[in-house]
């Protein structure tokens, strides 16, 4: 009985061994982009997005567009796949990625749209 | 007015009748059992006053909202002229203060109920006011009652929501967060006057009602996430969904823990924990997902307003208040062993309840991550894949559980003859075999599916548990499979169209048809024709020009499904094998879930019944 208990609370700990692994494993740590650039592992950043048109090119599902975060910091971006809905108008968007060969290499896009609220000149919380 | 001067009145009712009901408790004390409780006092008047102000104020919104008084800035957000009048009744739960009016209205009804038939200790009656009470002031400080200018017309309802899955989706949440709270009341209840086997029976069949609704509005919201959202799956671990996800796995653990207590008294510690912490959960949940802590899932968006901390504070004072409850009691409860025997379905029941335990920490963890180390300084978030990683071998292991629940017994299972049993290498075997048919070729998802078709077949074969266990049991490793093949073997392709041009995808032909935008400009169809059938993306459009919800183009078949989202030209085709198992999963589970609950509150009717008709027989 003890030693089946034993065992039981053997796997117990290397099950929470492998979990707590990856947990790290897929921690992304919320950075500005001057760590972004430092930084080796996958990071999130969020900035707003540069609206000038010719800023913002989508070609063969790739998307390239830059992002000023805030503390002043432009950096290119790109992202492959669909165009997020309502790209254009997002006020702010938090990239995952990587930094890699002078751009921030985007897996994943999270935007924020203004609220439809504002369009009317209202303030929502 | 009407509105904000009924909450109030609750509000203050409330607040009286738990004062009054612990006063008198104090005065009665514990040992008032046979003494008559007194027929009315400030305490039951002062609640069913609370209950019916709760009452007005809800028939006061609908009313509202059905007349267009677009004054309320409620109304003005969720509700317009030309809605129509089911989405008119669901702009009630459509934001944040209606659906905790909802939830205190199901808790405030179910309330009176209980203080007529006094099924409830009275120390179990005082949590279940102080929740109410919780509730309420929770909805003082999210009022649906404000007022803005006076509108000429609404900002209608999301066209998101405008969905007959989005309609029903809240109310049966909220029915399993209020009814969640009933096993939480009689838990505290039982620790307090120290009558531990008392309140089992009582709690079991809301247990299991709450766990039915809980889980049937989970699965509703998952669906409705597949057909309208467009991002290709029916989970993504967000923090809303995660945050009714481990209410739902802790109370899944209850509802097994309290038929257990039924025999055990050594797991009376155990069931008192998963009852209590199932609703500390939902209210943990209601904290992250509402108090804008997590905003668009960007701790950077931690505001410290004051409706955060009012709504820390006070949800944080109910679960200080029942952990200390729970952990100065927690000496006074039986700490007999649960289970003699390894062989013994009470180790089976106690293992699969710490599984559902596991599984709802790990979920707890990851949700919570983004809070925790934003107080420690560096805001960090988890990638879904540790969700979907660190879930997989407790699944597994679940399962496996499962497989094992129909072949041992009560006590000791003599002489298992595990020779009989070799036949289920054939499901299992089938089961591997048709992921390597789908390239799935990770060890642990071969297992996994393969243990799932055993479940399946043992559960047939050997039909010792109730019916009701039987069904959801299957349900699960339905769901399991459904949700493996169809996540693991799906296939994704990125493919440029333009109207007319077609494409083999999967060996099917899809052709992209047309493109129609409607007379308003606010409804774009693309449609493509697929095998003779026709499937649209819809895209709502608001005035601005602005994309508001967009329904993907679905083709089921029975071997998977074809999906397909995308903008202009650029479209994201997928195939989901089997993925209609996920909804047959969740229909069995929550079949089983319904079954158990009527069984079980017809059994206690039918005691009460017999009971009665023994005492008058007897006099």
């Amino acid at each position: 009985m003890n030693k089946r208990h034993g065992i039981i609370l053997f796997f117990i700990a290397l099950f929470a061994v492998y979990a707590l692994m990856e947990f790290s494993a897929s921690l992304n740590p919320y950075v500005s982009f001057a760590e972004a650039k430092a930084s080796k592992s996958t990071v999130q950043v969020k900035g707003t997005l540069v609206k000038a048109t010719e800023t913002i090119t989508y070609e063969a599902q790739q998307l390239h567009f830059f992002l000023l975060d805030e503390l002043g910091d432009k950096v290119p971006v790109s992202y492959h796949g669909l165009k997020p809905d309502n790209f254009e108008h997002a006020d702010s968007i938090v990239a995952i990625g990587k930094y890699k060969d002078g751009q921030f290499q985007a897996d994943k896009l999270l935007v924020k749209c203004p609220s439809k609220y504002e369009r009317k000149g209202e303030t929502q919380q | 007015m009407i509105g904000v001067i009924s909450l109030f009145l609750a509000c203050i009712t409330s607040i009286i009748s738990f004062i009054a009901y612990i006063s008198r408790f104090a005065k009665d004390g514990n040992n008032n059992k046979s003494e008559k409780q007194p027929t009315s006092s400030l305490a039951d008047f002062s609640y069913k006053l609370s209950v019916i102000c709760i009452v007005i104020s809800s028939i006061f919104l609908m009313y509202v909202i059905l007349t267009d008084k677009f004054q309320y800035f409620y109304v003005w957000s969720y509700s317009s002229h030309s809605l129509e009048l089911s989405y008119k009744i669901a702009a009630f739960w459509a934001g944040q203060e209606g659906s905790f009016l909802l939830w205190l209205l199901i808790h405030a009804v179910l309330g009176l109920y209980f203080q007529k038939n006094q099924s409830m200790n009275q120390p179990a009656f005082i949590a279940y006011v102080m929740v109410q009470t919780l509730l309420v002031i929770l909805l003082i400080i999210k009022n649906p009652f404000m007022l803005g200018p006076a509108y000429p017309d609404g900002m209608g309802l999301n066209p998101l929501l405008q969905n007959f899955w989005m309609v029903i989706h809240p109310p049966i949440i909220f029915i399993g967060y209020a009814t969640l709270a009933i096993p939480f009341s009689y838990a505290i209840g039982g620790l307090i006057s120290t009558k531990h086997k008392d309140w089992i029976d009582k709690a079991l069949p809301w247990a299991l009602l709450s766990w039915t609704f809980l889980g049937a509005g989970i699965f509703i919201g998952g669906y409705w996430a597949y057909k309208t959202l467009g991002w290709g799956g029916y989970w993504g671990w967000d923090p809303v969904e995660n945050s009714s996800l481990v209410p739902w796995l802790v109370s899944g653990a209850l509802i097994h823990l309290l038929q257990l207590a039924k025999i055990k008294p050594g797991a009376f510690r155990f069931t008192y924990f998963s009852a209590i912490y199932s609703f500390i959960l939902v209210l943990y949940g209601t904290f992250l997902t509402r108090s804008g802590v997590l905003n668009d899932f960007s701790v950077h968006a931690f505001s410290g307003d004051d409706s955060a901390y009012l709504l820390g504070t006070s949800i944080f004072i109910v679960v200080l208040t029942a952990t200390l409850i729970l952990v100065f009691k927690w000496g006074s409860v039986y700490a007999a062993p649960l289970y003699q025997n390894f062989t013994s379905r009470e180790f089976m029941i106690t293992a699969g309840s710490i599984l559902f335990l596991g599984l709802a920490l790990l979920v707890l963890v990851g949700m919570s991550t983004p809070l925790i180390t934003n107080f420690l300084g560096n805001a960090q978030n988890v990638s879904t894949k540790f969700y979907n990683n660190s879930t997989l071998p407790l699944t597994t292991l679940l399962l496996f559980m499962l497989i094992l629940s129909p072949i041992v017994t009560w006590g000791q299972t003599k002489n298992v003859k595990y020779k009989q049993y070799l036949f289920l290498a054939i499901p299992f075997f089938i089961g591997v075999i048709f992921c390597l048919y789908y390239k799935i070729i990770h060890p642990l998802y071969l297992v996994t599916v393969g243990l799932a078709m055993v479940v399946i077949a043992i559960h047939i074969i050997k039909r010792q548990l109730s019916l009701a266990a039987i069904v959801s049991h299957i349900g699960l490793a339905i769901l399991c499979i459904g949700i493996i093949l169809s996540s693991v073997a799906s296939q994704q392709e990125n493919v440029s169209l333009a109207v007319g041009e077609s494409n083999t995808v999967y060996t099917l032909p899809i052709t992209y048809q047309s493109k129609t935008i409607n007379d308003s400009h606010n409804e774009m169809k693309q449609t493509f024709s697929i095998e003779g059938d026709t499937i649209s993306i819809t895209t709502k459009l608001n005035d601005l020009g602005t994309i508001a919800a967009k329904e993907p183009a679905i083709y089921s078949t029975l071997s998977g499904d074809f999906y397909i989202s995308g903008n202009d030209h650029s479209f994201e085709i997928s195939f989901k094998p089997f993925i209609f198992l996920v909804w047959l999963g969740c229909i069995f589970i929550t079949l089983g879930c319904l079954l158990a609950t009527i069984r079980h509150f017809l059994a206690k009717k039918i005691s009460y019944i017999t009971l009665k008709s023994t005492v008058i027989r007897t006099m």
